[in-house]
């Protein structure tokens, strides 16, 4: 039993690394805004790259109808992710409700963005991409500020 | 050399080079040029020299002794050794078939805009219905040729007219760029290296050769695929690395699904393009499928010592298409759990790495055995060369889950 100690607290700590460990504080909190936004940005930039192509007809509309919904998907993925963590302090809050209208306006927009895509409708596409760019050019401010 | 011979020998090359990509390249490389530009660009290049070296060993095993790797493994270093190598291999293979499958599908809902679940089964049956029903030199030649087709990222990024001197200095003095850690840079170069170097291909590629028939004649076919159609497979690479690199990277996008290698494409060279690069993606990923699923079957038949191969009727060789189909109704089953494919390619990938000795070390030692080899055994300098790789890629083994924890799956 004393043998296997070792191995049993190896695989816990194994585990606790991997499966992630909560935020404890306001720096861990900083940290997963950041990896929410940096993946924001990425896929409302695929989106906007994807409308951009379909509406100067160098794709297919399946292929970047797909873009989109992928986008959309893991755009409001990581929105979630730091919805769902719990802000440890008022720093932290404060940063949440920094953040959060931008996030969510652009899981939103991208979500419109798919919509119109599958009806075809490229013009309402073309606004919300130029709309679209407005909470990231927020969400880019903060990365580049935040450093 | 015949005009016939060499005619052959170029089909052979441009089948290599053509069936050199498959999902993990694709995702690999897509994924690594838009995070760090050109930065582990060496790293293919590390890769390609590898499964150059212990491809030509591996295709020589089987045309000199007319008996693949796998084979001659169990045989040379007992049935223990051969079973480790076996369980470790068939697992990742499984993963990497897995990743192939659902990658088939993928490129079909980015032709169709139907999702990739629904076409995950018949991928499933379309992979089994081609190892069922078509001869191995067509299915060989067939996606092999029409996987050159991906090369029309390479046109594409011609056309978009990058800085190249930017894209040379950038491969040829790597930085890890401000927003990535040395961790993720390594977790990355492992990921390029398990997908130029998976176990699968040198299997495949050594029981292929006994299939179509070769014997000490061959020696230079062998060496021509290996020599001339992987490093150019190795190019391509590093092309879809470099579209990523120049279209997708100073925009912030980070290239985590096999849609985003169409962008550079469709920017470049419009809408024909992305249909052709469609093709040939379906092309190589399911060459890929078709060779990680005889894989399996070589790897398990061959250890058992059942008859196997398509060289033979199905009826001869049951147990090998038994193992066949068991291998790919696992691999459905593991997609249909709509676990995320570009995540099982990229698991695949990075566990392919770290079971990389267990596949190249037998072969090390197969090779250089005049009891099967003759007077064929490897030359000082390619034993030089193998024995430094496999000091390479023990470190990468021993490196490669500590990474995977740290750096979270190189998130």
């Amino acid at each position: 039993m004393t043998r296997r100690a070792p191995l049993i607290v190896l695989v816990l700590l194994t585990f606790a690394v991997g499966c992630g460990l909560p935020a404890f504080d306001f720096s861990d909190y900083r940290s997963k805004a950041v990896s929410t936004v940096e993946e924001t940005i990425s896929e409302a930039r695929t989106a906007m790259l994807a409308a951009e192509l379909l509406r100067r007809d160098r794709t297919f509309a399946a292929s970047a109808i797909v873009q989109l919904e992928d986008a959309e998907e893991a755009a409001s993925g990581a929105v979630w992710d730091l919805a769902a963590v719990l802000p440890p302090d008022a720093r932290s809050i404060g940063l949440r409700q920094q953040l959060q209208p931008s996030l969510d306006g652009s899981a939103d927009l991208i979500a419109r963005m798919r919509f119109a895509a599958r009806h075809g409708d490229l013009e309402e596409l073309g606004r919300l991409a130029q709309a679209l760019k407005q909470p990231i050019g927020r969400l880019e401010g903060w990365v580049e500020a935040t450093g | 050399m015949s005009l016939k011979r060499l005619f052959e020998v170029f089909l052979g090359v441009l089948t290599a080079f053509g069936g050199f990509v498959d999902m993990g390249d694709l995702v690999a490389n897509a994924e690594t040029g838009a995070r760090f530009g050109m930065g582990l660009a060496w790293v293919v290049v590390v890769g390609v020299i590898g499964i150059v070296i212990y491809a030509e060993m591996a295709g020589r095993v089987a045309a000199v002794s007319g008996r693949p790797v796998f084979d001659v493994i169990r045989e040379r270093l007992g049935a223990r050794t051969a079973l480790v190598n076996l369980v470790a291999s068939f697992f990742i293979n499984l993963l990497t078939l897995t990743a192939e499958i659902a990658g088939i599908a993928v490129v079909i809902e980015l032709a169709t805009g139907i999702d990739y679940l629904l076409w995950l089964p018949l991928a499933a049956v379309a992979v089994w219905l081609v190892i069922w029903k078509v001869k191995f030199s067509v299915i060989e030649k067939a996606f092999g040729l029409t996987g050159l087709l991906i090369t029309v990222i390479a046109v594409a990024l011609w056309r978009i007219g990058p800085d190249w001197g930017a894209l040379i200095r950038g491969a040829t003095s790597p930085t890890i760029p401000g927003n990535e850690t040395l961790g993720t840079y390594a977790f990355f170069a492992i990921a390029l290296l398990g997908a130029a170097m998976t176990p699968y291909e040198v299997f495949f590629f050594s029981s292929g050769a006994v299939e179509d028939g070769w014997t000490k004649r061959d020696l230079n076919l062998n060496r021509a695929n290996v020599y001339l159609g992987f490093p150019l497979g190795g190019l391509l690479s590093i092309a879809i690395m470099a579209s990523t690199a120049v279209v997708l990277r100073p925009k912030g996008i980070t290239a985590e699904t096999l849609g985003h290698v169409t962008l550079p494409v469709a920017l470049g060279l419009g809408k024909l393009a992305v249909g052709i690069l469609l093709i040939g993606m379906f092309a190589a990923i399911f060459s890929a499928a078709i060779e990680t699923s005889l894989s399996a079957g070589y790897t398990v038949s061959q250890f058992f010592g059942w008859q196997w191969g398509k060289y033979v009727r199905p009826r001869e060789a049951a147990l090998f298409h038994v193992v066949v189909i068991v291998a790919i109704v696992l691999a459905l089953a593991i997609g249909l759990t709509t676990l995320d494919p570009v995540q099982v390619t990229e698991y695949s990938i990075v566990l392919s790495a770290a079971a990389l000795p267990l596949t190249y070390f037998p072969i090390l030692i197969v090779a250089n055995d005049p009891t099967y080899m003759g007077e064929d055994t490897n030359g000082r300098l390619l034993n030089t060369l193998g024995f430094l790789y496999l000091i390479v890629l023990v470190i990468v083994a021993l490196a490669t889950i500590p990474l995977m924890i740290v750096t979270k799956g190189g998130a």
